[in-house]
């Protein structure tokens, strides 16, 4: 059994233009999961305040306790029976934004809660409003604490993806699979999509090391 | 104590606080002047952080009254509401037992922290 790449390399641009695409939804998601995260986070801060919990609770607990493969096929072709037709594009980046959101409120909540409650009342007790001292006292420290975890998030964000090329997008694991469809080189397609795939996840875990060296540097932590 | 025309900066009377069945606060009462030096002694757990809590409005208290600077911060179980406490607050300096200080800002920050962003003084003012 000799492994031939040939396909591969004439196909690499195929390649290339599906791992744009695979970058591109999952971009747009993390901004979309990460809005989220941070609203959904907050909403979930105090669960005194029984309206804003229970809605951010329903949120989180319905996305992560159902499959995104299924979260997406609703939004893919579960709405057009509603009249509701969205681009498979959009459909990708709204699936995988809302499920990541889930994950990242609950790294955001996370990160605020282990913030020492004295930080708080020494800046409430220096006339700050609630919202300032979030702000200016609370947010900078948390936001050093969020970055591994949204690291390991953002990780599995890409890695999730791929479930995209099964709305007709064509991202680095669909144009795998076309390239399969012609030259029946299974084996050596899916090692070069897994090795982009892994390029993709390590370079994104290597910028947020930096970033997390940068801001420790800067001062946000002791 | 001289001249009865003393301003009044903080009074308390007649306040209590209970953790669940702790009493912590038993009806305090407490008056501080202007440029008078108070010291609150106690043994451990007999309330002293938790009175001065109160006074800062971080605490809410059962019963009692407590006025600051002519302010009634908290009475009748209420507290004075969040926008006037935040006011009064900028007046009153307050040390924590654990200090709190801010440890994602620097000396200077932190010391100026308060005045820059609340009453929105520049750096030079708020560092005299
Ligand atoms: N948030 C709280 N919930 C329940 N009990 C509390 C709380 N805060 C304080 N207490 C209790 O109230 C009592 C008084 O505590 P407080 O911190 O006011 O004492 P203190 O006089 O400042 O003591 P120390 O000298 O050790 O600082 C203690 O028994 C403490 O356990
Ligand atoms: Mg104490």
């Amino acid at each position: 059994m000799k492994l031939d790449f040939g396909p591969v390399w004439a196909n690499w641009s195929d390649l290339a233009h599906g791992a744009m695409v695979t970058v591109e939804v999952t971009g747009a998601a993390l901004v979309l999961g990460c809005l989220l995260g941070l609203l959904v986070g907050l909403l979930r801060l105090d669960p005194r305040k029984r309206v804003r919990y229970a809605v951010g609770s329903v949120y989180v607990t319905f996305i992560r306790g159902t499959p995104l493969l299924v979260q997406l096929f609703l939004l893919f072709f579960g709405l057009p029976q509603f009249g509701i037709v969205l681009p498979a594009f959009f459909c990708g980046v709204l699936g995988l934004g809302i499920y990541s959101g889930a994950y990242q409120s609950e790294i955001v909540r996370g990160a605020i809660q282990s913030i020492d409650k004295g930080q708080m009342e020494a800046a409430r007790s220096l006339g700050m409003s609630h919202g300032m001292a979030m702000r200016a006292i609370i947010l900078p420290q948390a936001i050093v604490r969020m970055i591994p975890p949204l690291g390991n998030e953002f990780i599995a964000l890409i890695k999730n993806s791929a479930l995209v090329s099964l709305l007709t997008i064509s991202d680095l694991l669909h144009e795998g699979q076309k390239i399969i469809s012609v030259s029946y080189r299974s084996l050596e397609v899916y090692l070069a999509v897994a090795l982009i795939y892994l390029l993709l996840t390590n370079a994104t875990g290597f910028a947020l090391l930096r970033l997390e060296r940068r801001l420790r540097v800067g001062g946000l932590v002791q | 104590m001289s001249g009865s025309a003393q301003e009044l900066v903080l009074a308390v009377s007649n306040l209590s606080k209970s953790f669940g069945p702790t009493r912590v606060l038993a009806d305090v009462d407490l008056s501080v002047q202007a440029s008078q030096v108070v010291v609150v002694i106690g043994p451990s757990g007999s309330g002293k952080t938790t009175l001065l809590r109160c006074c800062n409005g971080l605490e809410v208290a059962d019963r009692g009254r407590i006025e600051v600077c002519g302010t009634t911060l908290f009475s009748d179980g209420r507290l004075l509401h969040d926008s006037e406490l935040n006011a009064l607050r900028t007046r009153v300096g307050m040390v924590f037992q654990s200090f709190n200080l801010f440890p994602h800002l620097t000396v200077l920050q932190n010391v100026t922290i308060g005045p820059r962003r609340i009453r929105r003084k520049t750096l030079s003012e708020a560092a005299e």
